[in-house]
């Protein structure tokens, strides 16, 4: 259900405007089943993808970017690649404590902490 | 658990350094939105940084005593000047009252060595300065210099 939650918010940032039929239509569900998953129903791994498939057609260019992380990883020297998953780190806990009210939401620092 | 402190966790160590205070007190002297104030607070907390006693946050000196070098060394502190210097330079693009100055120059050896003079003296006053001032206003300053030449070969290492 976190995954849920996740991909909704996602979907919400990208497209904050769309109506509930907004969503059905773009995503290619029913009208009465986004209704439900909005309201908390618990969605099928084929619903999942479908909003995932919607979400990464419009985030920024997420298939170039993939192939650009993959061959920095491969290619660049390590103190390069470290400093730069540092980086991201810090922006991203920094997103984290603006955007996330309920502070749980540190996955990968509570994950660390495990 | 992550081994350094953000930007927001820094800011709020640095000021109950001098003394314990309310949330209230932290928010008016950092102008954080409360959200904000409470998740850094709460990380402080979890990193045993900083403990809540009677509504009033402190600093856990044991904690920090015991970890003062690691803090200060120059490992933690790199990733904090990266980001101060990006969120500079990002500030000084969007905000009216940006002044990030970056100058390529052609200058003679004295004209460089005026200039390394300046610096010192502007490092002098800083860290000169009285800590015990009333009306403290919160500060950075940015400086340095370096052989364009050296610069662009560390950019390409």
């Amino acid at each position: 259900m976190c995954w849920q939650k996740a991909i909704i918010d996602r979907y919400k940032e990208i497209y904050p405007k769309d109506s509930v039929r907004a969503i059905a239509q773009r995503v290619g569900i029913h009208y009465s089943r986004a209704n439900r998953i909005l309201s908390g129903a618990e969605m099928k791994v084929s619903e999942y993808e479908a909003f995932n498939n919607v979400i990464a057609k419009r985030s920024f260019s997420n298939d170039y970017s993939v192939k650009l992380f993959n061959q920095a990883l491969s290619k660049l020297p390590p103190k390069k690649v470290q400093d730069f998953v540092h980086s991201l780190e810090r922006s991203l806990i920094n997103y984290q404590i603006v955007h996330k009210p309920i502070i749980e939401n540190f996955e990968y620092i509570k994950g660390e902490r495990g | 658990m992550k081994n350094y402190f953000t930007l927001t966790e820094r800011f709020i160590l640095e000021i109950l350094w001098e003394q314990a205070l309310t949330f209230e007190e932290i928010s008016e002297q950092t102008s954080l939105k409360n959200e904000v104030l409470l998740n850094t607070l709460h990380l402080l907390m979890i990193k045993k940084a900083v403990f809540c006693n009677n509504w009033t946050y402190a600093i856990d000196k044991n904690f920090l005593n015991a970890n003062t070098y690691k803090i200060n060394s120059y490992k933690w502190n790199i990733g904090e000047i990266k980001e101060l210097v990006n969120s500079a330079i990002e500030y000084s693009i969007e905000s009216e009252n940006g002044n990030f100055k970056l100058q390529k120059a052609e200058l003679s050896l004295e004209e460089i060595d005026i200039i390394k003079g300046h610096f010192f003296s502007i490092d002098k006053i800083i860290n000169q300065s009285n800590k015990n001032h009333l009306n403290k206003n919160r500060i950075i300053f940015y400086w340095g210099h370096g052989d364009y030449k050296k610069i662009i070969q560390q950019a390409l290492n």
